[in-house]
């Protein structure tokens, strides 16, 4: 994180509250008025660090309303804090008094010398609940002190973009040229394009734009890490007239600092140690498994069922379906159904009885016609398998639902396992399995489609189970000590969550604030 | 075996562990590396794309070429697949790749509009009826555990409906019913539902771990 500002040493001036230089300023106000707001960039009007609001002209004499000025030392300048280099932040503490109205403004320039031309940007912060620290909880963290300091995001890349907005086709193909980008030739070309060139050119602006997209990403790291200049000031109504943030000889303070970026988002410190401690818990139970082969698991009935769906289906002479869910290869449910379609097609093999697998997505296609011929080659029936048992039907979840439906309706399977990630064809799938009579065996990650999965199909695996599943299977002692590791994992979840929540209902019944006990279960 | 097996198994634990690395990252290197993994997992997923697109056409080919029943509707597979490709290629007579004005309603979009969202809304829409007779098999009291679910349902489904609030009117409150749903919806259905995916996440990674460890390896198309 880089923390770099200057002066923020300077005593706190408290403001001043004259009647006399409130009405200054609210003549100063009103000539503001009648000449309209700044455009961006333009030079502020400064008013003294310790001045009053410029009150309405209308305003009653008696009551100016104060605008209180943040103390130097608090304001800060740092970079944000667990993002990837897109942003500083100016944060400054909440004054005690605020001014209806008022707004805090962030000048913005690249170089010192910029405010003095007037060649600044500036962002305007509106004081308010959600312009405190505490109200961005994923960077700022829960500290108790964040309540009374305000922020500013500051995104050098958005007030400075790296590709000019609104660009014509000309100007960007000019550009271009003088970049060397486009010979002279392709330049007359392109601007005198005529129907016959256009696919030409349109192949032309697709590269350009193309290599506008990787310059902007460099320019814009670029753009992100160079330091800013920052000064902080406070309007009365958001207008041109401003109270800036002084240093001790009155001049406005002026911050610097540049967006890095972080190599770790703090935020996510907890789920980042959770992760680790299971991972080690299960580790522990795999390399425990290897001297103690003999653990208990407890029996998930859906998978002993495996044995019996595959045996109907050979007592009738039907096939056996295998239905992935539509998620691809990269879905870990899909993975785990990968891993049971192993053991259903070896079984299948076997007993000389036909798996048919459906698949939405082509790549889960690929990867299963690999897993069912291996199966039929370790079951020692390589001629057995045909590649147009493992079909791709469509990527489009009614057209696929609706393909499996007409497939179990013509031929009837003795038995369909639906395992995978499944949506809203869920119902569709299981409930026309079940009109046929067959036996179905389901296991979804989906746990809004379970309550369909459950109604219609003899067996569920339910959440976990599905995971579980290889390892029940294959009994080898490895996979069974990670499963037992999975169930500790699950213990422990289950004692802490009530054992907190116990806790948690005494401390409010007492009246005893727990919020850091919360705070470290808070995820982002 | 060992380029079959041994050098898998290193791509898999390195990609893994830095895939969950980068996660923890904000980093731009790790944005970077999610982009590249993404991009090789389009580059390899079109080519799945060919093998998917080979397995249905080859075997929709052989349903016609032998005749089995129902061939004829084979044919529509290769009419719709090759009627969209060809109007996806004439592009409105630009050709491929280059994109046309904007707003300008291409034959592939009116394929898209006028042929595959009616067939799905149908679909989709015939869901009500499987919906209803799902429901009925569920909800038959056959035990204490059926007729509490049955009631749970049932007042669920009443304090949805404008109904209810007439009813709740008659008995002193017109919102009685839709607070008990929402009772029911925020407590006990949303405990069990983050349960079950307290589980499935357990599950997941202890997968994963399988996975990256080697311990897990069916995936690759072999034993255990």
């Amino acid at each position: 994180m880089a923390f770099t500002e200057t002066n923020t040493t300077t005593p706190r001036r408290r403001p001043v509250m004259r009647r006399a230089r409130a009405w200054g300023f609210a003549a100063a106000g009103v000539m503001l008025l009648i000449a309209g707001a700044p455009s961006r960039g333009q030079q502020a009007e400064s008013l003294p660090a310790s001045a009053p609001a410029a009150a309405p002209a209308s305003a009653p004499a008696s009551a100016p309303v104060p605008l209180e000025i943040p103390a130097p030392e608090s304001v800060k300048a740092y970079d944000c804090p667990s993002d990837d280099g897109s942003a500083i932040i100016v944060e400054w503490a909440k004054p005690k008094i605020e001014t209806p109205g008022a707004v805090y403004v962030v000048d913005v320039a690249a170089a010192k010398e910029d405010f003095a031309a007037g060649a600044f940007k500036t962002v305007q912060v509106k004081p308010g609940p959600e312009a405190l620290k505490s109200a961005n909880q994923k960077f700022f963290g829960v500290s108790p002190a964040n309540a009374g300091l305000y922020y500013a995001r500051i995104c050098p890349s958005s007030l400075y973009p790296p590709v000019p907005a609104g660009e014509s086709r000309t100007e960007s193909l000019t550009r271009h040229a003088k970049a060397g980008h486009l010979s002279a030739e392709e330049l007359q070309r392109a601007l005198a394009a005529s129907d016959a060139d256009a696919k030409w050119l349109a192949r032309l602006m697709a590269d350009l734009t193309e290599r506008d997209t990787t310059d902007a990403k460099a320019r814009t790291r670029r753009i992100n890490a160079a330091t800013y200049y920052l000064r902080l000031s406070v309007s009365p109504d958001g207008g041109r007239a401003r109270a800036y943030v002084s240093d001790k000889d009155g001049q406005p303070l002026v911050l610097s600092a540049a967006a890095l970026p972080n190599q770790f988002k703090w935020y996510k410190l907890n789920i980042a140690i959770f992760s680790v401690a299971f991972c080690a818990v299960v580790a522990a139970f795999i390399w425990i498994a290897r001297r103690n082969p003999n653990l208990y698991i407890r029996r998930i009935a859906g998978l002993d069922a495996v044995d019996e769906g595959i045996g109907r289906a050979t007592e009738m002479g039907r096939p056996v379906y295998f239905v992935h869910g539509i998620a691809g290869v990269e879905s870990m449910a899909t993975m785990a159904s990968l891993t049971i379609l192993g053991r259903v097609a070896r079984k299948a093999a076997e007993y000389d009885t036909r798996v048919r697998v459906m698949n939405w997505d082509p790549m889960v296609t690929a990867v299963s016609q690999e897993v069912v011929q291996q199966a039929y080659t370790e079951a020692g029936r390589p001629d057995a398998y045909n590649p147009d048992d493992v079909l791709f039907i469509s990527t489009d979840n009614f057209a696929y639902a609706t393909a499996v439906s007409g497939l179990v309706v013509r031929e009837r399977p003795a038995a369909i396992f639906m395992l995978g990630t499944f949506f809203a064809e869920s119902l569709f799938l299981a409930e026309t399995g079940a009109s046929t009579g067959a036996i179905q065996i389901s296991g979804t990650d989906s746990y809004s489609q379970l309550p369909f999965l459950i109604t219609t199909c003899d067996y569920t695996l339910i959440g976990e189970e599905l995971f579980a599943a290889s390892a029940y299977l294959s009994r080898e002692p490895k996979m069974l000590g990670s499963l037992r590791g999975q169930d500790v994992g699950k213990a422990f979840l289950m004692v802490t969550i009530v054992v907190i929540t116990a806790v948690l209902s005494v401390a409010a019944a007492r009246g005893v604030s727990l919020d850091w006990l919360t705070n470290l279960f808070k995820t982002f | 075996m060992w380029y079959k097996r041994t050098i898998p198994l290193i791509l898999v634990f390195a990609i893994g562990v830095a895939a969950f690395v980068q996660e923890f990252v904000p980093a731009p290197w790790a944005g970077r590396f999610r982009e590249n993994i993404t991009l090789w997992f389009q580059i390899i997923g079109s080519f799945a794309l060919f093998i998917g697109l080979y397995s249905l056409l080859h075997m929709h080919w052989t349903r016609i070429r032998r005749q089995t029943p129902g061939w004829a509707y084979s044919i529509f597979v290769f009419l719709a697949a090759g009627g969209m490709i060809a109007v996806g290629l004439y592009n409105e007579g630009k050709g491929p790749i280059i994109d046309v004005a904007q707003g300008t309603r291409t034959w592939l979009d009116r394929g898209y509009d006028y042929l595959i969202k009616p067939c799905t809304a149908t679909i989709y829409s015939s869901m009500a009826f499987f919906m209803a007779s799902a429901a009925f098999r569920t909800f038959r009291a056959r035990n204490t555990a059926a007729v509490l679910m049955l009631v749970a349902a049932l007042v669920v489904m009443f304090g949805r409906v404008p109904v209810s609030e007439v009813l709740g009117g008659w008995l002193g409150d017109p919102e009685m019913f839709s607070r008990i749903t929402d009772v029911l919806m925020k407590y006990p259905n949303l405990a069990a539902k983050r349960a079950i995916m307290m589980g499935i996440s357990l599950g997941a990674i202890a997968q994963s771990l399988r996975i990256l460890l080697g311990v897990e390896r069916s995936y690759m198309g072999g034993g255990d």
